[in-house]
């Protein structure tokens, strides 16, 4: 058979890493800057792009997308040419999809800190990026399928199985939870309202953890560990199996991120079993992994690469242990909304993905500059360093997050809450925001280390931008070897491949949702739960643009400690007017949801402009400019009209009074609050939103005046 | 309320029992055909990664 030419595209690879190597030093600086806010609040210096809650999606979206993301393109780049011996089908396409990524990562970087967002965690960007998204995601697509077609291996890697399973799986969960009614061109109302927001919000949460954190990373794990450790992996049979489980049930998981909320039982029994499943193909994945080092340990010792990896695959292992046991009804009543799910999350982020990362940069920058790494030596110590700051981040989140939820579920002889002021478990936790602060500055030590090592070892080697290599093509005729024919049916071409993937998980996604929107048509809202007014709706939308979800929940959980604290559980009928729902994930603040009358509209006032005045020691950001910002009335009507199409009931015509009504209302609080000495004119942006606050939970607690 | 309504979908809570059954069907059919798989041809394919005798770099 004659061998054909070709060289692989190491010059795309080489982009993407440096992007990756660039957007991840920015996540985590960002993290680490949102994280010392959390010790001294100053920090933003009352600016508003400065603020924590303005910063946090920005931290979260650079560090899954603009790291992670760019680190698996890099990664697939490489490998996927090198599994199918095949130059990339276009190098237009490779360029459209870097450079149209970076762009993505741009208009995220400018537009979430400003505060157009929809509040939609890691789903944040408003809907113009949304469409630029899809559209490169297709362009990414388009170019690895091109390539697998045109490949001259005639199995397909298992590697790539997973990555083609990212590329459907990504591009079915962004689009259905980005649908969105465009109010403006930087604002839009999610189509879903309430509990249906919810369990799209965090079906698509939980699987943008799996498909963008997961299956591709591990596909990365298949091809570079045994390139690492020069020897195949452990398990073939097992990587197949590893592959369909953990695609079929990854998709059905996303409830657990609702136990104990407004959503129907059984769809968070089904996400609870799920998720306990999951543990097998989890582990089987990384007892793969960690396997394919039998009898190679004393290389680990030698090999800086191996080390990472072998830490990372651990941490995944950790950490895919750990949410099946936050998915038991039990354990996730300690650890929902604590600080626990931070430490979650990291182990996974910086064990997982950032250590996995690291190992393949420092395999493979030797490999494109063809000379090796620079230092072995301050490699290991990135190594240790990073392994240090994981651990000082983890352990004070833990121990944080189980003392915020001891703390607050603890009652005193009486019966009363013991801790009934939410700020004595702020301070109580303060020394382990700290503690975590440091943690990450140590891992961010590390990733300066390395990048200096990355730098020097580039510069002693020279790039090779076209590497030539050769292989027969693929024949026609083909019998596929004894036993195989089954999958080969699937397996040979990519698209039919994609296709089984596709109904794998497209049949988890229907059928939790089909029966909660099947509903739709009649939930019997509770009567005195009635659509917000023109003014409280633009507060809501102050409350989303500044991010106050990202530390406040709005979901009262059927827990005694939480009705005492807070009032009346929540219930699904009280959110269908909530185009996006807002029950949050995080309380660093208290639960919100019950917060109208609580307080007179004066206290909220100062409270806001500056929250230590009236509770000493909070560490809630100050948001001064909302005393002085003009409340913006352009797009009152038009948000009415959208938000009747969407079907909430305000009257037909109602767009004409709604100014009026607007306008009413906060002349009436603005007059309140002169009368309590506070000076406002009553067109500022805070008046909306202290309408809205005073407005939360307000038509339950009449409700109930009116049933009893 | 709509809890009440949702769960009356008849039979909803048979729902998880289903789906862990189809899973499980799923999961013994593909560890059947897996198992039986050609060794040879396993270790072939175990082996791409690092099958690239053909790159003319060093
Ligand atoms: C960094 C996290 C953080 C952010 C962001 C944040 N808060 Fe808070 N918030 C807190 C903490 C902590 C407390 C409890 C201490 C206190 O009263 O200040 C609190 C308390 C409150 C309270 C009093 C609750 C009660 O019943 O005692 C209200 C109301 C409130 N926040 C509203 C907001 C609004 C509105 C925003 C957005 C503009 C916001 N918060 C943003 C952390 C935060």
């Amino acid at each position: 058979m004659e061998l054909e030419r070709f060289e692989y595209d190491n010059k795309i690879v080489r982009k993407f890493l440096i992007a990756t190597i660039l957007w991840g030093t920015v996540g985590m600086l960002v993290g680490l800057l949102i994280a010392l806010q959390l010790v001294f609040p100053q920090l933003n210096f009352g600016i508003p792009i400065l603020t924590y809650s303005h910063l946090r999606a920005l931290h979260t979206n650079a560090v899954i997308f603009a790291f992670v993301g760019n680190g698996m393109f890099m990664g697939v780049y490489y490998s996927l040419q090198r599994v199918l011996k095949a130059r990339m089908y276009s190098n237009f396409l490779s360029q459209v999809h870097f450079w149209g990524w970076q762009l993505i990562i741009v208009c995220a970087a400018i537009t979430i800190p400003l505060g157009y967002i929809t509040s939609k965690e890691y789903a944040e960007l408003e809907w113009p990026i949304d469409i630029l998204i899809a559209l490169i995601w297709v362009v990414f697509g388009i170019n690895m399928f091109g390539t697998i077609i045109k490949r001259r291996e005639r199995h397909i890697f298992v590697a790539v199985w997973f990555y083609i399973a990212t590329v459907v799986t990504v591009a079915m969960l962004h689009i259905v939870n980005s649908l969105e009614m465009p109010v403006s061109f930087l604002k839009s109302y999610s189509v879903y309202a309430g509990v249906q927001d919810a369990l799209v919000q965090w079906w698509y949460g939980h699987n943008a953890v799996a498909f963008f954190l997961t299956t591709p990373y591990l596909g990365l794990m298949y091809y570079f560990m045994p390139k690492a450790a020069n020897r195949p992996v452990y398990s073939y049979r097992l990587s197949i199996i590893h592959f369909w489980s953990l695609i079929f049930l990854y998709i059905w998981a996303g409830p657990h991120h609702l136990l104990y909320t407004a959503l129907p039982d059984w769809a968070q029994s089904l996400g609870t079993v799920f998720s306990i499943m999951l543990i097998a193909p989890s582990w089987g994945g990384m007892v793969n992994g960690l396997l394919t080092l039998r009898g190679a340990w004393d290389k680990v010792r030698e090999d800086p690469v191996l080390k990472f990896m072998v830490v990372a695959v651990t941490a995944y292992g950790m950490a895919t242990l750990e949410g099946p046991l936050l998915s038991l009804k039990n354990v996730n009543a300690i650890s929902h909304f604590t600080n626990w799910t931070i430490a979650h999350v990291h182990v996974g982020a910086l064990g997982w993905n950032g250590f996995l990362t690291f190992g393949i940069l420092y395999w493979i920058i030797p490999k494109l500059w063809g000379t090796t790494l620079y230092s072995k030596k301050l490699a290991n110590t990135h190594f240790w360093i990073g392994t240090l700051g994981i651990i000082f981040y983890a352990v004070p989140m833990y121990w944080a997050g189980w003392m915020e939820a001891s703390m607050a579920k603890q009652f005193d002889a009486d019966g009363y809450l013991k801790y009934q002021n939410w700020l004595e478990i702020v301070t109580q936790i303060m020394p382990m925001y700290v503690t975590r602060a440091v943690g990450g500055s140590i891992y961010l030590a590390g990733v300066v280390i390395m990048i200096y090592n990355l730098w020097k070892t580039a510069g002693k080697g020279k790039f090779i931008g076209d590497e030539a290599a050769e292989a027969a093509p693929l024949t026609r005729e083909y019998t596929p070897s004894p036993g195989m024919h089954w999958h080969h049916a699937i397996e040979r071409t990519p698209v039919r491949f994609a296709l089984v993937a596709f109904v794998l998980v497209a049949i988890g996604g229907i059928v939790e949702m089909v029966p909660t929107f099947m509903i739709k048509s009649n939930i019997p809202t509770i009567s005195s739960v009635k659509p917000y007014t023109p003014l409280e709706l633009e507060g809501r939308d102050l409350y989303i643009r500044e991010g106050c979800n990202t530390c406040h929940s709005q979901m009262v959980r059927p827990f005694r400690s939480e009705t005492e604290r807070y009032g009346e559980y929540s219930k699904a009928g009280e959110f269908v007017y909530d185009h996006p729902f807002l029950w949050g994930s995080k309380r660093t603040g208290p639960d919100l949801a019950r917060e109208g009358g609580k307080y007179p509209n004066a206290w909220q006032y100062n409270h806001l402009m500056d929250p230590r005045t009236m509770s000493p020691g909070s560490i809630m950001p100050m948001y001064p400019w909302l005393g002085e910002n003009k409340l913006d009335l352009s797009l009152t009507k038009k948000k009415i009209s959208v938000m009747r199409e969407l079907g909430v009931p305000y009257a037909k015509g109602y767009e004409s009074q709604a100014e009026g009504d607007l306008k009413n209302q906060a002349a009436g609080i603005a007059k309140d609050l002169n009368d309590n000495g506070v000076p406002v004119n009553g067109d500022e942006e805070i008046i909306a939103l202290i309408a809205y606050l005073q407005r939360l939970g307000v038509d339950i607690k009449q409700a109930s005046t009116v049933s009893k | 309320m709509f809890q009440n309504v949702l769960s009356s979908i008849e039979n909803v809570g048979l729902l998880p029992s289903i789906t862990f059954l189809f899973f499980f069907g799923f999961f013994i059919v593909m560890v059947f055909f897996v198992l039986r798989m050609d060794k040879k041809s396993v270790k072939k394919m175990s082996e791409i990664p690092l099958d690239e005798p053909h790159s003319m770099n060093p």
